[in-house]
Formats: C-alpha cells, sequence, structure tokens
C-alpha cells in the first residue's frame, strides 16, 4: 500500500524536523514518526531505508534550506541577528546533530560543518545590511548560547518546572 | 534470533538455532550493495505481518517466517520485539528483514559502517 499522498515530501521532512528536534535522535521512536508523519511503516522504509536515512535527509534540508532562511530573516529582523537565532529553535537540530551523531556518523559531520561556516558568516552577511548590529561571535558561541537557552527557556526556570538547583 | 554479520562485501543473516525450523531458512546472503538500513524499531512487530507464505506465527511468542505486507515480502525473525531490527533492502526478494538480534544497538551500528565501506 502507497502512503497516503497527505505530504508533499518537503512537509515530511519538516515535520520529521520537529519531531527530532523536540526528542533527539535517539529519544525519536520510528512509532513517533510514523505517527508525526501519517505515514505507513514500510513506505517510511521504503524512501529513507532507515531511521538514520530519514535523519540525514531532514539534516541536508535544514543546511540546504531551513538555516539559510532561518538567518536571512534574523539578519533582516531589527536586533540582534545573534539573540534571534539563539532565543528561537531553529538551532536546535543543529545541536542535537552535533552532540548525537557528529562523532560517529561522517556524513552527518560534514554537514554540521556546512552549517556551522553558514553561522560563521553572518557577521559578512550583516555587513552587507544598512542597519543591522554587526557583532563578531562564532558559531560555537552562538550554539552555546543556545544550549543554554533551551535548558533553560525564561528566567533561569527549567522546563519540568523546578530550577536547575532543585533538580541537581 | 538470528546473527548478523559481514562476510566481505556480503551481510550476512544467519538464523540461530530453532528458528531455522520455524522460519524455514538458516541462512541468509545480501550484497552490501543492496542493503539501504538498519533500524532498531520495537513498533514493527505490532503493525501486524500480513499474510503468512511459510513460516509460523502466534502472537506474542514468535514471527518466523516469510510474509506478504502491503504487496512486499518480509521475512521475520522475532521472539522479543523490543530487539527488532529493520533491514531495509533493495533488488531482493525480500523488501525488507526484521529480525531479533541480541544487541540492537550494535548491530545497526555494523550494518551501517558496512554500507558506507562497501
Amino acid at each position: 500500500m502507497a502512503r497516503p499522498k497527505t505530504f508533499s515530501s518537503e512537509q515530511l521532512l519538516r515535520l520529521a524536523l520537529v519531531c527530532f528536534t523536540a526528542g533527539g535522535y535517539e529519544g525519536t521512536s520510528v512509532d513517533d514518526l510514523v505517527q508525526a508523519l501519517h505515514v505507513h511503516r514500510g513506505s517510511l522504509y521504503k524512501e529513507f531505508g532507515s531511521k538514520r536515512g530519514l535523519f540525514l535527509a531532514v539534516l541536508q534540508e535544514y543546511v540546504r534550506s531551513t538555516l539559510p532562511s532561518a538567518i536571512e530573516a534574523a539578519v533582516s529582523a531589527p536586533g540582534d541577528a545573534f539573540d534571534t537565532l539563539t532565543t528561537g529553535s531553529e538551532l536546535d537540530l543543529l545541536l542535537i546533530a552535533g552532540i548525537e551523531r557528529g562523532h560517529t556518523d561522517l556524513q552527518v559531520a560534514a554537514l554540521v560543518e556546512q552549517a556551522l561556516s553558514q553561522l560563521d558568516d553572518i557577521p559578512t552577511l550583516a555587513r552587507t545590511r544598512m542597519d543591522a548590529p554587526v557583532g563578531v561571535r562564532s558559531s560555537t558561541v552562538m550554539l552555546g548560547a543556545r544550549l543554554g537557552r533551551r535548558l533553560l527557556p525564561t528566567t533561569g526556570e527549567h522546563p519540568s518546572g523546578t530550577t536547575l538547583e532543585e533538580g541537581m | 534470533m538470528a546473527q548478523i554479520t559481514v562476510e566481505g562485501t556480503d551481510l550476512v543473516v544467519e538464523v540461530q538455532g530453532m528458528d531455522k525450523l520455524w522460519s524455514l531458512r538458516s541462512r541468509l546472503t545480501i550484497p552490501l550493495a543492496h542493503v539501504r538500513g538498519a533500524t532498531s524499531d520495537p513498533g514493527i512487530v505490532g503493525d501486524g505481518q500480513g499474510l503468512k507464505l511459510g513460516g509460523a506465527r502466534i502472537p506474542g511468542v514468535i514471527v518466523a517466517g516469510t510474509f506478504r505486507q502491503d504487496g512486499e515480502r518480509v521475512f521475520w525473525d522475532v521472539h522479543d520485539k523490543t530487539k527488532a531490527v529493520v533491514i531495509e533492502l533493495q533488488d531482493e526478494t525480500y523488501a525488507r528483514l526484521v529480525v531479533q538480534v541480541a544487541d540492537p544497538r550494535a548491530a545497526v551500528e555494523l550494518v551501517e559502517r558496512a554500507r558506507k565501506q562497501s
């Protein structure tokens, strides 16, 4: 049975991106993906070969389109692009790819490297915009800031409702 | 239960013990070029197997043998669904293999690494 043609490939990848961003690579099961993408399990395997195959496709699309668009939007918007990018969740897939897969999967590592160089190019890109504030911050500083904000979204309070100290 | 090894440019799936009887197969040899990937997937057993073409199925106990589901031929050898690994194939009799292995994480890594090197 072919998968119901409800979603285009791009939409499928976008939905899978949401899954992986929320649950991480290991934490996202094939059950989670089948449910979120509304596809038959067999179709998922037929199209992507494996969970890794799907993750790679998501990451390729992220590096090709999602991240460049997020950077473009952040640089064009008023305010500091650094703040905009580290406050939203656009960098989260990059964090997950780097932490969970980058050290064992060469294809993931190469894509992470491409994404990092896009982030490193932000100051150059910002300089071409008249009123964009230019701050020189490396991709790694940006990812560190994003990681902190993912852990402690607002005033130091952990998503679970406990502060970090209470949780220790 | 099955054992997965790599021999040269082939992936070899050896069916263990009595499962050879239930599944009617003892060994499957697949060129690595025909292997599209491997995934640990405990949930796949719950989706059902479709039509049994040869083998054994006792719900909750064993699924072993050749089944046809959604027009695809799938080889199964699973007792414990928590250790089920899906190996997706192309240009083979079977569209995929669903086999129980001792260490799913290690099996997935072995297959993915062998694919990249082949």
